[in-house]
């Protein structure tokens, strides 16, 4: 044991020695990891959030189409759909997308029947936004913190959206949602149901959609037959499957972007083959001297594997981290566009960390493993050559 | 041994370091799930912001400029990758057109 710490300090003591050529590997290896890490570490917070979110979405989504367009639901298809056994509840939703000429923005207008929220709800509705009473009466609307800052608002002031035909309805603000939730609720505005409908001009007896609560999720699929059995037409769109395309979603953005970043770490691999093949005059007289004193080619390999390991090993530490620091106290404001799109309203605030130690061992085996080995046959080569050809050059 | 005692000592503020990192990560989790049910009310799509116009690889409820419908007769898709999956399987239900071979009249 002892003789290996030796020789790890032997390696070190030899890393030292070249400082200028390991300090730029060492960087340019730290910038790999920080790349693949970051990726890694957004996309998997991203759909740790999106995964959440979906699990308090309804268990059948039930929509409306006509020549592949969607368009409002009657509210008697709801009856029909309540009849369903296995069904626990099913709400018609008036939802939608206002575009604000004013900021060029897309907000999310939700309309809420109040009535239909039980008291826990209700509690638990209070404690994720900033109201001050609930329900919501005439003309007051709850909304994200996008909303307020592209408004220019505050709590109590006014805010005026234009119907279809463009006369005006004005509104009180009568709270925002917190910070917390603000990934989902950034650009949202909520108000009752009665006024939702007024500034969409949708009839009281349709609905945007019906949100389906199927309590069973073995059930879901036989509900959804039924479902279209008694709606034939209307496209369903179950948890699952919104499950399935997120994963499928991030995985491609992901997935594009670290092979574009593939090309980079097989350059940086390239470039270690290359450093290890091309050992200049000096490095060579240390492989023939150690082999003249008696060091075995196995022992020269050992040390060399060491200086690999210990600059690779700081190197990625110090890329993970970093990347670390960028994605989940900075925000990652440069990465974070590339991979989810444009927005005028995008929340801020960075998001909820996600770290899982498998990934950081994933990732380890990914880059520290193949500059080890890379190494390894170069410097073989060098210590076959008889050291006294080495000397007399 | 100075070298490796300084390497070691670095190695392990590092290594503290992806400790903090982790207890970070655990600490700023996000808010529970049982909190967030209280808004599922607020919540018509759990998408997190995610823009892609491609059809099958965005959220399926959502109506937005780029949205998965063509807005012309022909009209390929801005993102390739929406050509590249199929739409996804909902079990019981039929989501793809299916044909079936038109039964062979020959010799075999």
């Amino acid at each position: 044991m002892k003789s290996f710490f030796y020789l790890a300090n032997f390696a070190i003591r030899g890393l030292m020695r070249r400082k200028i050529k390991n300090i730029s590997i060492f960087v340019l290896f730290g910038l790999i990891v920080f790349l693949f890490s970051g990726i890694d570490m957004m996309m998997n917070a991203l759909h740790v959030q999106a995964l959440k979110a979906l699990e308090v979405q309804p268990d059948i989504i039930v929509q409306n189409l006509k020549a592949g367009r969607q368009l409002p639901i009657p509210m008697k298809d709801a009856e029909k759909v309540k009849k369903i056994i296995g069904v626990s509840k099913v709400v018609p939703r008036v939802w939608g997308n206002y575009f604000d000429r004013y900021t060029n923005a897309n907000y999310t207008v939700v309309g809420v029947s109040c009535d239909n929220i039980h008291r826990e709800s209700a509690r638990g509705i209070l404690s994720l936004t900033r109201l001050t009473h609930w329900p919501l009466k005439k003309r007051e609307v709850l909304i994200g913190e996008g909303v307020l800052k592209a408004r220019y608002l505050a709590v109590g002031g006014r805010l005026q959206l234009e119907r279809a035909d463009g006369s005006p309805i004005n509104f009180t603000v009568a709270g925002s949602f917190r910070s917390e939730v603000s990934l989902w609720t950034h650009d949202t505005i909520v108000m009752t149901d009665k006024d939702a409908r007024d500034l969409f001009g949708m009839d009281k007896a349709m609905a945007w959609d019906l949100a389906v609560f199927v309590p069973n999720p073995v059930e879901v699929a036989k509900v959804g037959e039924k479902i279209a059995n008694v709606l034939p037409g209307a496209r369903l769109i179950a948890k699952q499957q919104l499950v399935r395309t997120y994963g499928t979603s991030y995985g491609f953005r992901s997935g594009l972007m670290i092979t574009v970043s593939l090309a980079c770490l097989l350059a940086f691999l390239i470039l270690a083959y290359d450093r290890a093949a091309g050992l200049s005059r000096e490095e060579q007289m240390e492989i023939a001297i150690l082999k003249a004193i008696g060091w075995e080619t196995r022992d020269v390999i050992q040390m060399t594997m060491l200086q690999s390991l210990a600059l690779s090993l700081v190197g990625f530490l110090v890329g993970f981290l970093l990347a670390y620091v960028n994605v989940f106290v900075l925000g990652a404001p440069v990465l974070r566009i590339a991979l989810t799109g444009w927005s005028v309203l995008y929340p801020p605030h960075p998001i909820p960390p996600v770290l899982d130690i498998s990934k950081v061992f994933g990732l380890m085996f990914l880059t520290v493993i193949p500059y080890i080995s890379v190494g390894i046959v170069p410097v073989w080569r060098s210590c076959t050559i008889d050291p006294e050809v080495v000397f007399r050059r | 041994m100075k070298y490796i005692r300084i390497y070691a000592a670095v190695l392990g503020i590092l290594f503290l370091l992806l400790g903090g990192a982790f207890l970070h990560a655990w600490v700023k989790e996000g808010i529970p799930l049982n909190r967030l049910r209280a808004a599922r009310s607020f919540l018509p799509s759990g998408d997190p912001g995610m823009n892609t116009s491609a059809r099958y690889i965005r959220h399926l409820a959502l109506s937005y400029p780029g949205s998965p419908f063509p807005d012309f007769p022909g009209q390929s898709d801005y993102l390739p990758a929406g050509m590249a999956w199929a739409p996804p399987h909902f079990p019981g239900v039929r989501t793809r057109i299916e044909l079936e071979a038109p039964a062979f009249e020959g010799n075999p």
